[in-house]
């Protein structure tokens, strides 16, 4: 691989701060630091205090929700990537690429609809917005346990797990060859994976624990729809009233710990310590808890809250047309809206390819993966910033009128730009560099290896990137709830309207839908696939690693 | 000082694509106290399948393995690997990559149920014989091929192990090399009159260690009991 050149620095640099340049944007709206941290009310004794006071406590209960979710994640994630990495193989049969799919399920699954699972199941008259306005003479009603910082925490948990069995799978695998089996001879199976295993793939596992450290700390849907106030939901709430600098402000003790984690994160291990070749998994098999523990984390994460919506929709004695009818124009404009972020998101693939076949972009990524995991509503606020100031310039003209939709789309492909870039960073690193070198000593240039070498053998990468930003677009939620075109509704954002003022039949009903929709996309990508592997004849090469 | 009774194994291996293929048939051998046995046999012949199927990361087919009369495979019975006293020198050696020469030691040492004092002393022990004392705190990756070959034994040889069984152990070595750490083996072998089966395809290897070669063709062992002549 060609080192890269202080050109390409540059160029990763400048394109990094061209991402990062339009938070700016957003301290320059309405409010501000006063505004956010309640210094401004000068004359109130107190309520500045008491608004730091309640800004502190959102970003206590934010990590909280964060540590619990990521240690839950942890619990299912590992033994399910020790099980993943027997059962499928190393190669690419159907069933291997089967295995995976349903592995990614719960990961897929819209978190508002994940909530209406878990809500069904736990506490039907769970409103949200019987909670919020205290009945004057009546005791507080009783939440219940789902309604807190650890029911946040499960729900989290059990839709991002994946995650970390995803990006650990492949190195279990590796770690499945003779160093393994000498531990056995001397050491009983439980104790060579923790000592002799888990320390050679602490470096994946950290990554995994820090992206959903980083997702579930962050959330808005999961937090707001179980009313636990984190500082994303305070920092919404500003929003909302049309305070994008205060809304900024309020982002900034979430900001700093995203830099640091998201810093952290590319930072950890990828340096794998040079290991024997793997064995044939079918000789070491992982035993009953790994391939249990997976099993039942895609029943937590997929099969029971679908089960559930099925079970509550069913009960409603209304008909099809009632349960399935109310959401379906929104889910129709959210199908549109995910399509054409997915497609400008393979086209920004395509350019990582063809820019840098041979080298890696380190800040970019750093970039990509801070604006994945800042609050939806602090990068809303930025856009809409941005938008507003556009809207002012273009008044009158033809442009104003798409500026709305653009601006949108601009804001989901920014916040899941992460996903392409490390998919195609990931195929890109498993390439044989002698594959590009025979072509450039064959004389082709850098456009005609990219095109000709790189971009065929990296395609299944691209196709699971685009497939994973069409299913997360479609699942946004504080965005989406901002930045939706006047007329436009996107079906997460129905749904989570739907679901604070209650959980009935069209909630349940347009939940199965959206889970119906990731599972179609995902097994079609699977299938998709698994056919231009055997067409570029890589059906033994490892499958799509990492997230 | 262990007796091993191979009786009538046979193992079918399915392969990802090419389907389920017979490796062994009915294979059947024994090794007396202290004796080297060496294992010919071409590529594919199923060494490698029985010395795993010995150390018990494989089960048979069918087929009994019994060490010192006591029955430790069989198509029903699996005594796990950590229970045989069977060591097993890979070819690819195994080694650990984030341990230390001394925390290989340290590792294997610490499921024996020994006391602190006494792993010490078989861990200096094991060190000193294999020549490696002054490597202790190094890494896999920062040792010489020699040097890598020599942890792989002192990790076989540093408990009491009943039966070892070396996998084409020298592989990649130069001659230099290879004639040191043969030297060493050789003498600990003897020292320790150990049982020992050596699959391999070199001469000068089984000339230096076996006391008998057995040759595997095919699933079958084809060739009985032939005597080695030490011409050295």
């Amino acid at each position: 691989m060609r080192q890269p050149s202080k050109i390409d620095h540059a160029l990763h640099v400048l394109l990094a701060l061209a991402l990062l340049a339009p938070l700016l944007i957003a301290f320059a709206g309405q409010g501000g630091f006063a505004d956010a941290f309640g210094s401004y009310e000068s004359g109130e004794p107190g309520f500045a205090a008491a608004r730091k006071a309640a800004l502190v406590a959102a970003t206590g209960r934010s990590l909280l929700v964060g540590i619990l979710a990521t240690g839950m994640a942890l619990l299912i994630g590992i033994p399910a990537g020790w099980a993943l990495s027997e059962k499928s193989g190393g190669g690419l049969s159907r069933k291997a690429v089967l295995l995976l799919v349903v592995t990614a399920l719960p990961l897929a699954l819209p978190a508002s609809v994940s909530v209406s699972g878990w809500v069904g199941l736990f506490a039907p008259a769970g409103v949200a917005s019987r909670f919020n306005v205290p009945i004057p003479g009546f005791a507080p009603e009783s939440r219940g346990w789902l309604f807190s910082e650890f029911g946040a925490a499960l729900v989290l948990a059990s839709s991002l797990w994946p995650i970390i069995a995803l990006e650990t799978w492949p190195g279990f695998r590796r770690s499945r060859n003779e160093a393994y089996e000498a531990a056995l001879l001397y050491s009983s199976r439980g104790r060579s994976f923790l000592r002799i295993v888990l320390p050679q793939v602490a470096g994946e596992i950290a990554a995994g624990a820090l992206l959903v450290f980083l997702f579930s700390s962050t959330d808005f849907s999961v937090s707001s729809l179980l009313l636990v106030r984190t500082l994303p939901t305070e920092v919404h709430d500003a929003l909302m009233l049309g305070k994008t600098a205060s809304a900024a402000w309020a982002s900034m003790p979430l900001l700093l710990l995203i830099g640091i984690v998201a810093w952290l994160s590319v930072r950890v291990t990828r340096d794998n310590l040079p290991q024997d070749s793997p064995r044939d998994t079918r000789e070491m098999p992982s035993g009953l808890i790994p391939l249990s523990v997976l099993s039942a984390g895609i029943l937590l994460g997929f099969v029971l809250p679908m089960a559930v919506c099925f079970v509550q929709a069913q009960n409603t004695n209304k008909p099809l047309s009632v349960v399935f009818g109310a959401g379906t124009e929104a889910l129709g404009s959210s199908l549109r809206i995910a399509a054409a972020v997915a497609v400008i998101s393979i086209i920004a693939a395509i350019a990582r390819t063809v820019l840098w076949p041979e080298t890696r972009t380190r800040p970019i990524n750093i970039a990509s993966l801070f604006l994945l995991a800042i609050p939806g509503s602090f990068l809303a606020a930025a856009l809409l910033a941005i938008e507003l100031a556009l809207s002012g310039t273009l008044n009158g003209t033809a442009l104003a009128t798409a500026l709305p939709a653009a601006t949108f789309a601009a804001a989901l492909v920014i916040r899941f730009l992460y996903i392409p870039l490390r998919l195609v960073e990931e195929g890109l690193a498993a390439l044989d560099p002698d594959l590009l070198d025979a072509a450039a000593l064959a004389g082709h240039g850098r456009l005609s290896r990219a095109v000709s070498i790189a971009l065929p053998l990296i395609l299944p990468h691209i196709l699971a990137a685009s497939a994973l930003v069409f299913i997360f677009a479609l699942g946004e939620v504080p965005m989406s709830s901002r930045l939706a075109p006047p007329g436009l509704v996107p079906a997460t954002v129905w749904l989570f309207q739907q679901q604070h003022m209650g959980y009935d039949e069209a909630v349940f009903g347009l939940s199965l839908l959206l889970g119906g929709v990731v599972a179609g996309v995902l097994l079609l990508c699977g299938t998709a696939a698994l056919i231009i592997l055997k067409w570029t004849d890589r059906a033994r090469a490892p499958v799509v690693e990492g997230l | 000082m262990s007796r091993l009774d191979v009786h009538e194994i046979e193992k079918t291996l399915s392969g990802a694509q090419a389907g389920a293929s017979a490796v062994l048939r009915a294979v059947t051998f024994s090794i007396s106290d202290g004796e080297c046995l060496g294992l010919k046999g071409s590529t594919g012949s199923g060494k490698t399948t029985l010395l795993r199927i010995i150390a018990g990361l494989l089960a048979p087919d069918s087929g009994e393995i019994l060490l010192d009369d006591r029955l430790i495979s069989s198509a029903k019975t699996q005594l796990p690997p950590a229970q045989r006293g069977i060591a097993l020198v890979f070819q690819s050696l195994g080694l650990w990559p984030h341990l230390t020469v001394k925390g290989h030691l340290d590792f294997v040492l610490s499921a024996t149920g020994l006391s602190r004092a006494e792993q010490e002393a078989h861990c200096a022990n094991a060190l000193e014989t294999f020549l490696i004392r002054d490597l202790a705190s190094r890494y896999p990756a920062q040792l010489s091929g020699g040097e890598r070959h020599l942890l792989a034994l002192a990790r076989a040889f540093c408990t009491q192990t009943r039966l070892l069984l070396l996998d084409e152990p020298f592989t990649g070595l130069d001659s230099g090399l290879k004639s040191r750490v043969l030297e060493t083996l050789a003498q600990e072998r003897l020292r320790r009159n150990l049982t020992t089966l050596l699959v391999t395809h070199n001469d000068d290897e089984m000339r230096c260690l076996c006391d008998r070669v057995e040759h595997l063709s095919e699933g079958h062992i084809v060739t009985r009991s032939r005597k080695v002549q030490n011409t050295e």
